[in-house]
């Protein structure tokens, strides 16, 4: 009978037709999960076809193993900054910064930085960082690493290797001590670089404050992060941004790079702590500290 | 034989009905029919927690290592700078203090005005010029808008920036008291202030509790040649927890 708005096949078919939406809707969601065609969310993984073009990045497998994909462009160009920096004996360098600081609502706020990197290669590094939000100074003279929070009045000092890159491996592993971009401090920078890019990707030439740059684009597991080089002259970088693709709202780190010295001479002293009176002597977590 | 007449029209509706959620679900993102990112997902909708680049974003910059300080709850011992985040206790203590749990919750709101208050007075102490007071007490205000209009936890309620009234604000500040401000004061200059005083805990501390400013009135001091700070039968060691200084209730 025919009393109801809907019959029993009509009622059939609209369940099938759901059905099959809601299948191939969730296939096309396991597809984003997994970069198997889905398309891709967020502003780093912007692109829907698997042949990537230009300005295009299409996110990797989720897989750790994959295979690094990274345009022959994007090689040369990363090592011929790698080249360019680590084969400085000394390097000065200014970076103007902005970070975003994700508030529990989900509100995204942007607050600036800068920061001031001195390095004398292979075991010397000084920087000056100051915030909207607090500051920082680190001292490193090939045998102590010693840090500064002159808004708390504390500071910190440990044993560190002898050179740049050992000391890096060793506060991060052991003190959690991330050091920003510390990618350009490296005296074996290309190593470091390419052991975590999952995919880079040459998007263009592009500005930066009026300069041409090469611009390059890269997948990581943690980040996403993109770096403009000088297209001619020297290939120094000129800017970074970074996307921490995996936290809430996807905060991003932005450097914009000016005051590039190279092989100047750098007093001892730079790289000797210079504490104010009256601060206080803190110790690093430990990790067994941590773990409690 | 009397009822055959309407067939047409049901028809038609289902037909209607069936092409409608077709079009609908396949026209929206996949990400948006399975709640998944889009405004509710990575905006002002998310309930989750809030994410500093270590406080005072030195432990960004870089792709390979994230130090982030996460501020979503009580149960993350050593996340810093958020308040709500700070009075996590190792499990042996916070057995037993029921108490004192109520107590945390009851003063997270006061200890984040604390916070802006002691951030905007560390400022002040190595501020280098006029121009950065007027930054951050702006930005600061700005972080405190949002807690009347997004619903934030941040305690702020209504204050001002800009101009001479930031310097006064900053001024304020020294005396370990925090202020917010509506959003439409950024746009406003002159706005009613209001300031709240702060209260240190009124009980020692249990051993291991982080925190990420000192009390108000806590005073410096050393115990067997270690730099500690001391406030209401509690010592306080300064520890960096990777780049930022948090504060550890330690029996010294």
């Amino acid at each position: 009978m025919r009393n109801g708005p809907l019959s029993i096949p009509t009622f059939q078919l609209i369940l099938f037709v759901l059905l099959l939406a809601t299948e191939y809707t969730c296939s096309q969601a396991r597809g984003d999960a997994t970069g198997s065609g889905g398309q891709a969310s967020g502003p780093s993984a912007a692109a829907a076809s698997p042949e990537p073009s230009p300005g295009n990045i299409v996110s990797p497998a989720a897989s750790t193993n994959a295979v690094p994909v990274i345009d022959a462009q994007v090689r040369k160009v990363l090592d011929n900054v790698c080249h360019e920096l680590s084969s400085a004996g000394t390097l000065t360098y200014h970076a103007e910064i902005t970070f975003d600081s994700v508030l529990p609502s989900g509100v995204k706020l942007q607050y600036a930085a800068a920061m001031d990197t001195a390095i004398k290669r292979p075991d010397h590094l000084a920087i000056n960082y100051k915030s909207d939000l607090g500051a920082k100074a680190i001292w490193y003279d090939g045998k102590t690493l010693t840090v500064y929070d002159p808004a708390h009045r504390a500071y910190a000092s440990v044993a560190a290797p002898d050179s740049i890159d050992a000391m890096f491996r060793q506060v991060a592993d052991e003190k959690n001590l991330s050091i920003p971009l510390e990618g350009f401090d490296f005296n074996d920078e290309c190593g470091r670089a390419y052991r975590d890019i999952q995919r880079g990707k040459y998007v263009g030439v592009n500005d930066v404050n009026g300069v041409d740059c090469d611009h390059l684009g890269f997948i990581q597991q943690e980040a996403d992060w993109q770096l403009w080089v000088n297209h001619s002259g020297k290939p120094l970088p000129q800017k970074i941004v970074i996307t921490y693709k995996n936290l809430p709202a996807q905060p991003q780190w932005t450097a914009v790079f000016s005051n590039w010295r190279f092989n100047q001479n750098l007093a001892a002293s730079l790289f000797q702590p210079k504490l104010p009176k009256g601060v206080v002597q803190a110790s690093f977590m430990g990790l067994e500290e941590k773990k409690q | 034989m009397i009822n055959r007449k309407p067939t047409a029209l049901p028809r038609m509706t289902a037909t209607g009905m069936t092409i409608l959620a077709v079009i609908g679900l396949l026209s929206m993102p996949a990400y948006a029919r399975f709640g998944r990112g889009g405004f509710g997902g990575g905006g002002f909708g998310r309930g989750g927690g809030g994410f500093r680049m270590g406080g005072d974003g030195f432990a960004g910059g870089n792709p390979s290592h994230t130090a982030w300080s996460q501020h979503s709850g009580y149960s993350s011992r050593y996340s810093s700078y958020h308040p709500s985040a700070q009075y996590g206790t190792t499990p042996h203590q916070s057995a037993s203090n029921a108490n004192q749990t109520r107590y945390n919750e009851a003063q997270s709101m006061n200890q984040t005005r604390y916070s802006e208050a002691q951030s905007m007075q560390n400022k002040h102490y190595q501020s280098q010029s006029a121009l950065s007071h007027q930054q951050y007490n702006q930005a600061s205000n700005l972080q405190s808008n949002s807690s009347g209009h997004w619903g934030d936890p941040y305690g702020g309620c209504c204050g001002s920036s800009g101009g001479s009234t930031a310097g006064a604000a900053a001024v304020g500040m020294m005396g370990g008291m925090a202020m917010g401000a509506t959003m439409e004061s950024a746009v406003t200059p002159r706005q009613p202030t209001t300031v709240v005083e702060n209260v240190a805990p009124s009980a020692p501390m249990p051993y291991g509790t982080t925190l990420p400013y000192l009390p108000p009135g806590a005073t410096p001091t050393q115990v067997n040649g270690m730099d500690c700070y001391y406030s209401n039968g509690t010592y306080y060691r300064p520890v960096f927890n990777g780049s930022q200084v948090v504060y550890v209730a330690s029996p010294m």
